[in-house]
């Protein structure tokens, strides 16, 4: 190479443009373009907004978060954890479990647990110093954590069945049944402790907003119920209010659980914008800086097939960035984003039987679907249909990828 | 199984290269037979284009919560063969798929046709948490696979 040359790079286009489609980076943050309204009502303000308002203005409310794989429940928290500081008496702690621990080995009381050492970072240092708040800390850590304590052996210990009568405990059920089960021993004893830890921010009359992340990926949906009934109804006598992201097949389930148990329950659907009436997708690439690399027509064209859902808006701007750079081109064309949605319309099209297939293309033909049908829940779980919101109205569609993967396969 | 675009060790490390320091995953579909081979090619490749050693090891390993954790520690690309079912691991790539995405690290998960429909059905966090699937052959050895 001559010296002094200036080599053209053509990562440097495109680079920036995938750092800036990565929601795991901090700085991304920054970028959200934040929803104008609620998902299901144009006439309701942002989900992340109706939660902060309940949170600043009923203390110790329980809110819950339903939506599909994708769908920006994690944005919504996030969103909402930043509002909640607009008061300076604020003190918001947002916690991932699926960060934390393995979800689906959690005990009741684990997440309380968590909860408890969180609030504990929120206190001053002198705070940390008084010995009821040490105390509870350590015996957190060890709850958390596990110790190992070397005992003698008792050579006492005389196990003699013949000591006296050996009793069994007879339960007579009440006539009255409680609503919720009672709070097992060790969600009780960690409730105490936590209490004691957040006593100096209830002393102080701080507004405690506590956000769960992660149990909306619990494979078994009904453990969250269990989670719920335990470690967030100890939190319920302090005033200490909680957001948590729920499993999305609890908002189909017949039992109402979530209606019965939460003060506020959201429903983000997966398709959190309509691409044929609403340029909201389009803003949110706009300002990830689409416009550098691509035309409005290839832009128009993601957020169309992305049928609304915000990751798949983000997997086909980035899928065409990385085909147009294979095929060393310096921009995106619009042969890139369809090669990118028929990538796409694969993936939905994989696991397809005979059974789904006849659903979807009911839906196509006659526009018929039924919630109540387990095939249908799943095929919108698993995004392959997505809801959408009309006039009040809820209705179903094929998700525009996997209709194009169809027609191709056809 | 679906046919999936074609991808070669030459053109999928290319790609790595460009999208160095945002995390991605990578489902890689092989063809049984061609797995060795596949994975001197990407040694080979990651060694020639970006100059440093590629991890290969199993997903199993994942099932050791602390080597979870671990894991950003283990370079910027990491290989993970998926050369068996078992519902434990789908359950923990499908919960635990977020904490991948959180390292940073680009991830390939090489796997057969077989297995990898199992588990695009199955896990459709993980699935829907992919930035492509790609069947994955080897290159040419005429050396006209570049592009």
């Amino acid at each position: 190479m001559e010296p002094n040359t200036v080599t053209f790079d053509r990562r440097q286009i495109y680079r920036p443009f995938l750092e800036r489609l990565n929601s795991e980076s901090p700085w991304v943050q920054n970028l959200i373009v934040p929803p104008e309204h609620d998902p299901r009502d144009p006439d309701q303000p942002p989900i992340h907004e109706a939660f902060t308002n309940t949170a600043e203005l009923s203390r110790g409310a329980q809110m819950a978060l339903v939506g599909g794989i994708g769908s920006g429940k994690t944005t919504e928290l996030r969103l909402t954890l930043k509002l909640l500081k607009r008061h300076a008496d604020a003190v918001s702690i947002y916690v991932d479990l699926a960060e934390l621990t393995d979800l689906n080995k959690l005990n009741p009381g684990a997440i309380l647990i968590a909860i408890g050492m969180e609030l504990h970072q929120k206190l001053k240092k002198t705070e940390k110093e008084r010995t009821g708040i040490k105390a509870a800390y350590q015996k957190l850590r060890e709850l958390a954590h596990g110790k190992t304590k070397w005992v003698a052996v008792d050579p006492s210990y005389d196990p003699d069945p013949y000591d006296g009568p050996d009793l069994e405990a007879v339960h007579t059920p009440g006539l009255l049944k409680p609503r919720f089960p009672a709070m097992n021993r060790d969600v009780t004893n960690v409730q105490s402790l936590v209490f004691e830890i957040a006593m100096p921010l209830l002393q102080s009359d701080a507004q405690i907003t506590v956000l769960i992340d992660g149990l909306d990926r619990l494979i078994r949906p009904e453990r969250f119920r269990e989670f719920a009934e335990q470690d967030l109804r100890a939190l319920r006598e302090a005033k200490i209010s909680v957001v948590v992201a729920a499993p999305l097949s609890l908002w189909y389930d017949n039992s109402r659980f979530l209606q019965e148990y939460f003060e506020d329950v959201k429903h983000i659907p997966a398709a959190i914008s309509d691409p044929e009436k609403s340029d909201f997708l389009s803003r949110v690439l706009l300002r990830r800086g689409a416009a550098e690399l691509m035309g409005e027509k290839e832009i128009s064209e993601i957020a169309r097939f992305s049928g609304g859902v915000l990751r798949d808006l983000i997997t086909l701007a980035r899928t065409s960035a990385e085909t147009a750079y294979r095929e060393d081109q310096d921009r995106i064309g619009f042969v890139h984003v369809r090669s990118a949605i028929r990538q796409l319309g694969k993936r939905y099209r994989v696991g397809l039987g005979n059974t789904q297939r006849r659903r979807i293309q009911k839906l196509i033909d006659d526009a018929e679907f039924s919630i109540d049908d387990p095939i249908s829940r799943a095929l919108v779980i698993n995004r392959q249909v997505l809801e959408y919101f009309n006039s009040g109205r809820d209705f179903f569609a094929v998700h525009p990828a996997l209709v194009e993967a169809l027609k191709e396969s056809a | 199984m679906i046919d999936f675009s074609t991808t070669t060790a030459f053109r999928l490390v290319r790609r790595l290269v460009m999208g160095q320091g945002s995390a991605a995953m990578y489902l890689l579909i092989y063809e049984e037979g061609t797995e060795s081979l596949i994975e001197t090619d990407l040694r080979a490749e990651v060694d020639v284009q970006l100059s440093s050693a590629l991890p290969i090891g199993r997903v199993s390993e994942l099932l050791d919560v602390d080597a979870l954790l671990g894991l950003p520690d283990s370079g910027p690309i990491r290989v993970l063969r998926i050369d068996r079912w078992s519902p434990d691991l789908v359950t923990l790539l499908d919960t635990h798929v977020i904490r991948l995405e959180q390292t940073g690290a680009q991830f390939l998960f090489l796997t057969t046709p077989a297995l990898a429909e199992q588990l695009l059905v199955e896990a459709p966090n993980f699935r829907n948490r992919l930035t492509d699937v790609l069947r994955f052959i080897p290159d040419d050895p005429s050396g006209g696979g570049g592009h």
